[in-house]
């Protein structure tokens, strides 16, 4: 069996490697830029990039993120294209990161994941029927992250049997192991925090004949909409407090995007299938505006604003993906 | 040339060789085993890492830290950066207090054997270095500078290096 780790950052592919020594024998390459790369790394490249991508025999079998960072706040949605790029691939997706964890500094205090995280991964899961596994870097009684070498324990164990199964993880308890701690932390996060178990207030769910009315009334003009739009009953808005001066953003918007598509909007694997409308909106920010900071230009991160959402409604009109593919580009819906 | 993220790894391999314990640092892309160490001084009360200053990598042996900062060529903001963290005792302070929120010292079982009033007061207890690739420059005359030799990292330890400094580096 021929692996070979291709890594985002050298001391994350070592660390992979030397989590067991069925993969001593593994090589270990960098990732190469957009459009570097071989085609079965490429794949994972298309939103973001991910820490470790593993081809087993040339084949890509499981990629891998890492972080010290508890996904809560901001960070909850940073790494989720890539996330969502894996699967979209059919390919399992293992994340590894702390479910809690001191904060330091002026503000400190135990951080908690944000149970939507766990929601996600569960549709996503439904959807492409691949595994996505949160793994849990753990912290000690104090808080703070263990850094001893015993915090690989879990993800060591899961990587080891997955290389004795040949990857067919249909055959893992380890792989239901993980899933049920954590359901076993999404329920007590969510028994915690309610609120988790419903849209946050940046999100609004509306009936879609409502909405387009009202963006009609805004706008002054009858919109002509696709009726693949109509025909979806309701419609999600997410809400972008952006200013025009701070627009050129893409963390954590792009990112948490897709966790809202999955769960409150998506049912196949496409972005295309939806029930429910996924719609962006930064009111306070001109088209021309969004289009300079916010080009669908597949070399940068933007570009992710026209992955999955079916518009974005801005100060002075709405954009669809394909309005947004060059800067200059002007939408001629509105 | 080596890029950024060997020149860090051969750097942690040098150290943890030479018996000095690692305590935190930040790599230059991704995630490491090692705690991130924020400083922060009293004059900033912000959010996030705005005006906070971290080292590259971080390491302790009998008494004395190593500040090491990384780069792929020699760089003067990280001379000014190391220089401003050892000679202003705020920043010193701040060092401190940053090991000791994150209970640094205590999962390495380390006791300082000064007290720490003397870290705070004093820069003595702090060896400055920088490690990049040769292209025929040097840290200043008070720097440990590590170039990168065979699989290894090399010390050049400047002429105005402490007699203890020089000895822990060398040892």
């Amino acid at each position: 069996m021929e692996l070979r780790i291709f890594y985002d950052e050298l001391q994350e592919g070592e660390w992979f490697k030397g989590l067991t020594r069925e993969m001593s024998a593994a090589s270990l390459e960098p990732t190469g830029a957009k459009n570097e790369n071989l085609r079965n790394v490429e794949r994972f490249l298309r939103y973001d990039r991910p820490d470790i991508i593993l081809l087993v025999d040339g084949q890509p079998k499981v990629v891998v993120e890492k972080t010290s960072e508890v996904p809560t706040g901001h960070n909850v949605g940073q790494r989720f294209a890539r996330i969502a790029n894996a699967v979209e691939e059919k390919v399992m997706f293992v994340y590894f990161f702390p479910f809690k964890a001191m904060k330091h500094g002026t503000y400190a205090n135990v951080c908690y994941v944000n149970a939507r995280l766990f929601e996600a991964f569960k549709k996503m899961e439904e959807i492409h029927g691949v595994p996505v596994l949160a793994i849990n870097w753990p912290s000690d009684a104090n808080h703070e992250l263990i850094r001893n070498g015993s915090q690989d324990t879990e993800i060591r164990q899961l990587v080891v049997d997955l290389i004795q199964n040949r990857f067919d993880y249909t055959k893992l308890n380890t792989v239901e192991n993980i899933r049920q701690k954590t359901n076993i932390e999404y329920e007590e996060r969510v028994k915690k925090t309610p609120l988790y178990s419903k849209p946050p207030p940046s999100v609004e769910i509306t009936k879609t004949t409502r909405y387009i009315d009202y963006l009609g009334g805004r706008f002054g003009t009858k919109l002509d909409m696709p009726n693949y739009i109509l025909q979806r009953d309701e419609t999600l808005v997410y809400r972008f407090n952006m200013t025009p001066k701070n627009c050129r953003r893409e963390d954590p918007y792009t990112g948490t995007q897709f966790i809202y598509d999955y769960i409150w909007c998506r049912n196949g694997p496409s972005p295309t299938d939806k029930y429910r409308n996924l719609v962006l909106t930064a009111p306070l920010v001109s088209k021309k505006r969004w289009l300079e900071a916010n080009p669908n230009d597949p070399a940068r991160k933007s570009s992710l604003y026209y992955a999955t959402a079916d518009f974005i409604v801005l100060q002075d009109g709405i954009l669809f993906p394909g309005d947004a593919i060059k800067p200059q580009a002007q939408s001629t819906l509105i | 040339m080596l890029s950024e993220p060997e020149i860090y790894l051969r750097m942690k391999g040098w150290l943890r060789e030479k018996k000095w314990k690692i305590l935190g640092g930040e790599p230059p892309g991704g995630t490491n085993d090692i705690p991130i160490i924020e400083i922060k001084t009293s004059h900033y009360h912000g959010k996030g890492s705005y005006g906070s200053k971290k080292i590259d990598l971080v390491g302790y042996k009998e008494g004395y830290f190593i500040f090491l900062e990384l780069k792929t060529k020699y760089s003067r903001y990280d001379i000014e950066k190391l220089n401003t963290i050892t000679s202003e005792s705020v920043w010193r302070r701040a060092f401190i207090r940053a090991l000791n929120e994150k209970l640094v010292l205590e999962r390495a079982n380390i006791i300082l054997p000064y007290e720490t009033s003397s870290y705070v007061s004093s820069s003595n207890f702090f060896i400055k270095g920088v490690g990049f690739n040769y292209t025929g420059k040097l840290g200043e005359k008070d720097y440990v500078t590590f170039i990168p030799s065979g699989s290894t990292m090399k010390p050049i330890i400047g002429p105005a290096v402490k007699r203890e400094a020089r000895e822990l580096v060398e040892g």
